[in-house]
């Protein structure tokens, strides 16, 4: 057990823990839109950022990925803190005027004008679908392309993957929910990554509940024939 | 105007397989890796990523990225002439933008692109480290020191009789 | 090649190759750095073996008396007056040689041991000639103790190093000392690591050597991409062996069995002559198993950089040596515990690996007392711009800007006025008049709001608009940046964008508010030194020359003549000679006038290119 405070609060932690997680867990609000537990920290939209001082020393840090320890002073509340904050949002709120997650935020954090000009980008650069991607389903269809402000989500070449089964985990895990998955016409179809594959049906009950690409994934991972495979969840 | 010239991408799986020889067909060579099939092909062609991303057993998407993150790369056929303008500070403050902003009219394109004719390729470069010269301009390999906009036209006129 | 198999054996073939160059009755060394090769030096090279075989006086033909060895060198460092021969052993200094220039030099200099007045170099105040390198003003304030061995050798040749002393600091280190003793020796000496940061390189070493693992790694970051600055290029070019013995002795006190060298694609040479060294090494037995039969084993390896600013960045550097994108990674967690493929990795710029050698040869306690207090040693710079003496410098820490500048370099061209020196790259800040007698070192500079950085020294006169200057870096770090991080990458985009109406004569006073406050923002929360640093340039910009903003901003003014859209080009009629020459070469006919008449130019149509200013030969295209 670690112990530490968060804004004057005593906090106890596990060992191993990061200072966002402990906050979390404590109820404690820090903002963090690159962040999902169930993909390593990236550290790359800077909201997460506090003042953690360990003896005489204090550094200005992200929390999602700085380890908690003992005695550790946490503070959320600076005026560096403030206004890093403020001005990440109003960034991100430049490049994607539409995203109702950042109007919210911003109401939450106090931002309340953008004095920067518009663009009309609706991707934050998160990275949550690129990780998850490669992460928990090890597939890798989707990466970056270029660097600096060029940077952006993409499928090489913006072709299709051959590796994408369109499992919707990109489209669960992204935090502005622009990457919508549909179904239709006996189709599962990614639009922004201009792709679409058969829906397969459900032997016992026949409702569509898993991509004929999904299928063949699992084939090859557990090696268990067709058959025992193409019955959904409810039905098992 | 001259239409685009066919580019024909051959041999591939064979220059892949050859140049990852060179590199122990280790994949965290892959900027060396790129540069040299590259040097083959004047540009990545995408059949080549492709085939690097196979027989590395890399995803393709890490490919991708190395392809288009660093300056070295280009996905597009380049121009027999490659111009690069220095854009190092000693050189910006001799005037190496005037320089680049000549060439840009003369050529009738941006840096970062190529000629419709194939004839030339205009890019910018980081300092080459030669900037008691500045402005330096590089024509495929070759330094031109104490570039003007003035000897711009007489440059491109020298290279097109070649 | 034979194998060295003991310190004795390396000696042996020192005494013997030292007794040889004594021997030599006259050599003459070329610079053959890429600045002179720019400038023809191979030519001039050329012409020497040419010359110097139809004479018979070769070496490689004629021994003993009368015989001439020819070298083609590293950077001498006056580049700016390049093509550089020296003539040994009256070191005598010629300068801006060309290749006709050399059967007279071999004739008269080699031979008849006359001098060549018209190649010496030309004192700009008293008009004297000066023969010897160490008396031109340029190199008299110098300490060339990395530098010195530029002049002298091959650096192709593996044998010229060892002919001067090479490999025995390495030899006394993994023979004679242990880790501990030569990490010791590291910190005592005061190192701080050269590539910017200044870090206490024996710090640095400690811990890397306290974390076990069975892999360790060591690396020379030659990613050098400071524009304007180049003296890694020129050391790893010069002299490659110097930094590869740093790096052996370093392995061999933290306890690492590889070492890598990422050298930026676009130095080729630098390339080239690290990739022979290695080589040569190999072959003689200095790298690889069993070094000098010391039991240490160690090798390296080149990687080659891709063509990205950011690449220069530790953690970057090491993820693109793995195959991947140069994307820095959060900094809590030290390089020195899980570096490289996650092992223990010690990082050091070139000009830092370069020297080590010389501490484990001298002593901490020699190297210590050149400096400062907190700076010791000598640093390298790249002084360029307008000043008179371009090239490459290196001054023992604490000296001041000014005699840098003024005393080194000779002052502003074509009497103009100083206006300011930038340092540090786009990670540093341009400094006033008012700052000139700061000394150069670590801290002082970063106080002034400015950094040492790598070394790269810009000076810029009164035709030099700051704020042009400030877009200049933004411009280039925007291009640069890995696009990770929220506040690099969006936030640079917009100081650009604000800075470009500036220059444009759209700014506001509210805009230069906002880049405060951005660069507040940018400074802190990037995650990179590359963003951290980044606001730099336009804070001590907005901080020295406030004035210039405003005036770019509320009067639409740029006094130097830079910005575009806030000057004009126009022809003083007293000056025009009616020559016609600028009414022919302008691109776009702006200019009207008959031959002998006074010529004008017209504004709705100027695209300000300049290029009549460059041909007009009676100074009468003014830019106001």
């Amino acid at each position: 057990m670690v112990k530490l405070t968060i804004d004057g609060k005593e906090v106890v932690a596990r060992e191993g823990q990061t200072v966002l997680e402990a906050a979390r867990e404590a109820g404690i609000f820090i903002p963090a839109l690159c962040y999902h537990h169930e993909v390593k920290p990236y550290a790359a939209c800077r909201l997460c950022m506090v003042e953690v001082t360990r003896g005489k020393r204090t550094r200005f840090v992200t929390s999602c990925d700085y380890k908690v320890a003992e005695g550790m002073v946490v503070r959320t509340d600076t005026e560096k803190v403030q206004k890093c904050r403020r001005m990440v949002l109003e960034l991100l709120m430049a490049r994607c005027p539409n995203l109702p997650q950042l109007q919210e935020l911003a109401q939450i954090l106090g931002v309340d004008r953008v004095r920067f000009p518009e663009g009309d980008d609706d991707c934050i650069l998160c990275g949550l679908c690129v990780r998850t991607c490669a992460e928990v389903v090890g597939l890798h269809a989707l990466g970056y392309e270029s660097r600096g402000f060029h940077r952006r989500v993409t499928t090489p070449f913006d072709e299709p993957s051959e590796e994408c089964i369109l499992c919707g985990a990109c489209s669960y895990v992204c935090p502005v929910e622009v990457v919508p998955v549909v179904e239709e016409d006996g189709y599962r179809v990614m639009e922004r990554w201009h792709k679409k594959s058969r829906l397969v049906a459900c032997t016992k009950c026949g409702k569509f509940f898993m991509t004929e690409d999904e299928l063949k994934f699992l084939q090859e991972k557990t090696g268990l024939p067709e058959e025992r495979l193409k019955v959904c969840a409810d039905c098992r | 105007m001259m239409a685009m010239t066919e580019v024909v991408v051959e041999n591939v799986e064979q220059n892949v397989k050859e140049v990852l020889a060179r590199y122990g067909n280790n994949p965290a060579r892959m900027i060396e890796i790129l540069q040299d099939l590259q040097d083959i092909y004047g540009y990545l062609p995408r059949e080549v990523l492709r085939e690097v991303s196979h027989q590395t057993e890399m995803p393709l998407t890490r490919v991708y990225h190395v392809a288009t993150f660093f300056k070295a790369f280009t996905l597009k056929p380049r121009g027999k002439y490659t111009i690069q303008v220095c854009t190092g500070t000693a050189c910006h403050v001799k005037g190496s933008y005037r320089v680049l902003e000549r060439l840009e009219d003369v050529l009738g394109i941006k840096a970062g692109d190529t000629t419709d004719d194939l004839m030339f390729t205009l890019e910018t470069v980081n300092c080459v480290g030669a900037c008691a010269l500045g402005p330096v301009v590089i024509v495929n390999h070759k330094y031109h020191a104490y570039m003007t906009p003035a000897k711009v036209e007489s440059l491109i006129k020298e290279y097109r009789e070649q | 090649m034979k194998r060295i198999e003991s310190r004795e054996a390396l000696l042996e073939l020192y005494r013997e190759l030292a007794g040889e160059r004594e021997k030599e009755e006259k050599y003459i060394a070329v610079c053959t750095g890429t600045a002179c090769l720019a400038n023809g030096a191979q030519e001039v090279y050329d012409a020497f073996k040419e010359e110097l075989a139809k004479r018979g006086l070769d070496i490689q033909v004629k021994k003993g008396e009368g015989s001439v060895s020819l070298r083609g060198t590293g950077c001498h460092g006056f580049c700016g007056r390049g093509p550089l021969v020296a003539i040994h052993p009256r070191k005598i200094f010629y300068q801006l040689v060309r290749p006709e220039d050399v059967p007279e030099i071999v004739e008269k200099t080699v031979v008849g041991g006359e001098l060549i007045d018209r190649l010496l170099y030309e004192d700009p105040v008293t008009g004297e000639r000066v023969l010897h390198e160490e008396d031109i003003p340029f190199y008299k304030k110098q300490m060339r103790l990395l530098m010195a061995a530029n002049g002298q050798i091959d650096p192709k040749s593996i044998y010229d190093y060892i002919a001067i002393g090479g490999y025995q600091a390495m030899a006394k280190a993994i023979l004679d000392m242990e880790g501990d003793e030569i990490i010791q020796e590291v910190i005592d000496s005061g190192l701080r690591g050269r590539g910017g940061a200044g870090f206490p390189t024996g710090w640095k070493w400690e811990d890397a050597k306290k974390h076990q693992s069975p892999v360790k790694y060591v690396i020379c970051n030659a990613d050098e991409g400071d524009p304007g600055a180049y003296m890694d290029r020129s050391l790893l070019e010069g002299n490659p062996h110097s930094v590869l013995e740093g790096m052996i002795i370093g392995a061999y006190a933290v306890g690492a069995t590889e070492g890598w060298v990422y050298v930026r694609k676009e130095y080729p040479l630098a390339l080239e002559n690290i990739t022979l060294a290695i080589e040569q090494a190999r072959e003689l037995g200095l790298l690889g198993e069993n070094i000098l039969g010391s039991g240490f084993s160690f090798d390296v390896k080149v990687a080659r950089g891709g063509g990205a600013f950011v690449g220069g960045e530790s953690s970057a550097l090491m993820a693109s040596i793995e195959g991947r994108v140069a994307e820095p990674r959060s900094k809590h967690i030290h390089a020195t515990e899980s570096g490289l493929w996650g092992r223990p990795t010690v990082l050091n710029n070139v000009e830092t690996w370069a020297n080590v050698p010389i501490i484990i040869n001298k002593g901490a306690q020699w190297y210590a007392k050149i400096g400062t207090e907190k700076s010791k040693g000598t640093k390298i710079f790249s002084l360029v711009g307008d000043v008179n003496h371009t090239g490459l410098v290196e001054v023992p820490m604490g000296i001041t800007l000014r005699e840098v500048i003024f005393d080194i370099g000779g002052g502003i061209p074509g009497g103009k006025e100083f206006k300011g020196v930038q340092t540090g790259g786009p990670s540093g800040g341009c400094l006033p008049q008012s700052q000139l007698d700061l000394p150069v070192d670590f801290d002082t500079l970063d106080a002034a709001g400015s950094m040492m950085g790598s070394g790269g020294m810009i000076v810029m006169d009164e035709n030099t608009c700051m704020v042009d200057v400030a877009r200049y870096f933004v411009k280039f770090l925007t291009e640069e940046s890995c696009g990770k991080c929220v506040p690099c990458r969006e936030g640079l985009k917009h100081m650009l964008d604000i800075l470009t109406r500036i220059t444009d004569g759209e700014g506001t006073m509210e805009d230069v508010e906002l880049l405060e406050e951005l660069g507040y923002v940018i400074a802190h929360a990037s995650l990179c030194g590359l963003g951290k640093s980044a606001p730099n340039p336009v804070l001590s910009t907005i901080k020295y020359y406030k004035d210039e903003y405003i005036e770019h901003v509320r009067d639409k003014k740029c006094r130097a003549g830079v910005c575009k859209a806030l000057v004009k080009y126009i022809i003083i009629a007293e000056n025009c000679t009616g020559c016609h020459v600028c009414f022919k070469r302008c691109p776009v006919g702006a200019i009207s006038g008959e031959p002998k008449g006074i010529h004008v130019i017209d504004q709705e149509m100027c695209i300000k290119c300049g290029i009549c200013k460059d041909v007009c030969k009676f100074d009468a295209v003014k830019v106001v």
